[in-house]
């Protein structure tokens, strides 16, 4: 278990403005009060001297600049040059030089201190201009200033970059020169406290690819060099201290990232339907409001599943109704989105920061978690059912319960659901006259006993993630046993299609929102088994509709006979493999599927 | 020799650092002393700093004082750049 599971999941939101996910570990970049010293000069013939030094310190800076602005000009970076023009200039500006010199005389101060004093100056001057892009210079007079400060100090600064790990460089922010100093290789992706879509750092990721989030205001106060954190530069959300699952869940979205394709964006906004004209509705998962816009381009009909975690674990104390329904009212309310479905809480009350001391759990995916911690805590369940039914007065809304193990606990569930409909019925407060319930189907018991909880529901979700994991006995979080981890197992393929059988034979519709069903290897085997809707990651909904789309139910279903026949894993995989590898030799090539 | 110009800024971003960087590296050139105002604040032209901290926007009014002995070619010089958007495009 890495350190970083036992600390809290925070989330930060600001502006992507490079594309992309990076997962790495924070270099918190040249903090400007780091390492320097100011002191009074005790003797004033030492003021000659310091005024020299300070000289020096410009000189060296500018060359350096001048040096870095070549090396620049020989790369394909062309754009950012003027930045370093700029730089040079205020390191000649004659103000800017002799009120440091004035101050290193008057004061008698070391020329550190006088540096700091005008950079202090110059955040008074421009904090009064009102223009947001002038006032955004000072972040200018503050790498300069730093870059002054660095030659001052005279050593040449060697950290992290010694180290094999994959960085993101967290600053207030960076300008084209910083890059010549960080060892670039090794940069992932880089979050900033400051600027907007056209700050030099939106510029530098840009023209290397690297996700970026920037504007995050505060970033370089709240993560230290080390921590674990995701930069979402889609969304424009930087995640620190992922917990395991959501950390997987970015896995798979930086994996998908780098296989989607422009080319497949123009199947974004037609229907899912075969050949033969069977219509799978395609929903996405989102956990982030920020996330639903490139949803709509990517195609989605309705949100699949909405992962609601992160309304508990993003705050100091529990969330208000208010706050769930402020999130659940934008989600439902979206146009253009046929349906949002909801899930309840998933998670233990160990993610609640309120919760001082939560119990060490042995195994806390098998733990209190998900419903079972819901129907123990019934006010803070309750709280989040009331704002599920008022936000359904915005839009259609679906309500799903996860980890659903018995009968029990969804007939549990639909009773605090029905009488908090009562309750803000009695208050006179608008809601839907019908709501769908789903359950989620991962646990094995649930499939065993699907038909008995057909009867309560009106739909089912299959979420592979767990329902693999589970029956297959297999903890995801370890490393030595992905290789068992098989959604084309054929126990898996038998109780996901048993799953869907009794759904249909009681007449409820089934959907899929775990990562199998963005995995276009599986989408004849899913078509096969006749799922009505599949929800995914927004990135792999483009692909899976081109698939559907050139394909008819005929075939999946005789694909899916064939690989039911089978009896080892590989079998299954290697037939399946090379069947949609001879159907869609574009998608699937060799090694890689 | 004095001179006196008041001009209007017609690029996109106003006097923004790019700008203000090519204003400085002209004005640099000559011997005169130059100076730009704008809204009653003062700027020394060959100060950027100075001259980012006067926030002067598009279609903000500048009016440009030279003295010296090249004053005139100064000034000329970098009417001409502001007139060509400071050679944006």
């Amino acid at each position: 278990m890495s350190p970083d599971q036992t600390k809290k999941t925070f989330v930060l939101k600001g502006v992507g403005v490079s594309p992309g996910v990076a997962i790495g570990r924070v270099y918190c970049f040249d903090p400007l009060d780091s390492q320097i010293s100011f002191y009074k000069l005790n003797d004033a013939s030492l003021i000659p001297k310091e005024i020299l030094r300070f000289k020096k310190a410009l000189k060296e800076s500018e060359y350096q600049l001048l040096e870095i602005q070549k090396n620049l000009k020989k790369t394909k970076v062309t754009e950012p040059l003027y930045v370093i023009d700029v730089h040079i200039l205020i390191l000649r500006d004659k103000k800017f030089v002799n009120r440091t010199i004035k101050y290193i005389r008057r004061l008698e101060i070391n020329a550190e201190w006088a540096v700091r004093l005008t950079l202090d100056r110059y955040k008074q001057i421009f904090e009064k201009v009102e223009d947001t892009y002038i006032r955004g210079r000072i972040s200018d007079v503050q790498y300069v200033s730093q870059r002054i400060l660095s030659n001052l100090s005279g050593e040449k600064k060697e950290t992290i970059w010694g180290t094999d790990e994959k960085i993101i460089v967290v600053a207030q922010d960076i300008s084209p020169a910083n890059t010549v100093q960080m060892k670039m290789e090794k940069v992932i992706g880089f979050a900033t406290d400051a600027g907007g879509r056209t700050s030099h750092t939106a510029i530098v990721a840009r023209d290397m690819e690297l996700p970026a989030v920037v504007g995050l205001d505060n970033i370089t106060r709240v993560v230290r060099t080390g921590d674990e954190i995701i930069v979402d530069g889609i969304s424009g959300l930087v995640v620190v201290n992922p917990y395991p699952e959501m950390l997987q869940r970015y896995e798979e979205k930086k994996l998908l990232y780098s296989a989607a394709k422009d080319e497949y964006l123009k199947y974004a906004k037609l229907p899912a339907v075969t050949l033969d004209n069977y219509h799978v509705h395609i929903g996405c998962n989102i956990e982030f409001i920020e996330e639903i816009p490139s949803a709509i381009v990517h195609g989605a009909e309705c949100i699949g599943l909405y992962r609601t975690e992160f309304i508990y674990i993003n705050r100091q104390d529990l969330p208000t109704e208010e706050d769930h329904f402020n999130n659940y009212r934008q989600v439902v309310g979206t146009k253009d989105l046929r349906w949002s479905t909801i899930r309840t809480f998933d998670l233990g009350g160990d993610k609640f920061s309120s919760n001082q001391k939560p119990l060490k759990e042995l195994n806390p995916q098998m733990g209190l978690r998900a419903i079972r911690f819901c129907l123990k805590e019934v006010e803070i369940f309750k709280t989040q059912l009331r704002a599920i039914w008022r936000a359904s007065a915005f839009g259609k809304t679906k309500i799903l319960f996860p980890m659903i193990s018995s009968v029990e606990e969804i007939r549990e569930a639909k009773k605090l659901l029905e009488e908090t409909r009562q309750e803000l019925l009695a208050q006179g407060i608008n809601i839907t006259s019908e709501m769908e319930i789903g359950a989620m189907i991962e646990v094995p018991a649930a499939v065993v006993i699907a038909d008995k909880l057909a009867r309560e529901v009106d739909f089912f979700s299959i979420g592979t993630n767990d329902l693999i994991q589970y029956s297959l006995a297999i903890d995801r979080a370890n490393e030595r046993l992905t290789y068992l981890y098989e959604p084309l197992h054929p126990a898996v393929l038998r109780l996901i299609k048993s799953v869907v059988d009794i759904a249909h034979e009681a007449n409820i519709r089934v959907a899929m929102c775990g990562e199998m069903a963005g995995d276009p290897l599986c989408t004849l085997i899913l078509l096969g088994m006749e799922l009505d809707e599949l929800s995914m990651n927004h990135l792999a909904i483009p692909r899976i509709k081109k698939i559907i789309r050139e394909s008819t139910v005929k075939e999946s279903k005789l694909l899916l006979e064939n690989a039911l026949s089978f009896n080892t894993s590989s079998e299954v995989r290697t037939y399946v493999h090379d069947y949609m590898r001879g159907h869609f030799p574009d998608e699937f090539q060799n090694g890689d599927d | 020799m004095t001179e006196i110009r008041t001009l209007k800024l017609k690029n996109k971003l106003g006097m923004h650092a790019r700008a203000a960087a090519n204003f400085v590296k002209v004005a640099q050139q000559f011997k005169a002393g130059i100076y730009i105002e704008h809204n009653g604040q003062t700027a020394d032209g060959r100060s950027i700093l100075d001259i980012l901290t006067l926030a002067c926007p598009n279609g903000g009014t500048l009016t440009i004082k030279a003295e010296g002995i090249d004053a005139f070619t100064a000034i000329e010089e970098l009417e001409k750049l502001i007139e060509n958007k400071f050679g944006e495009s």
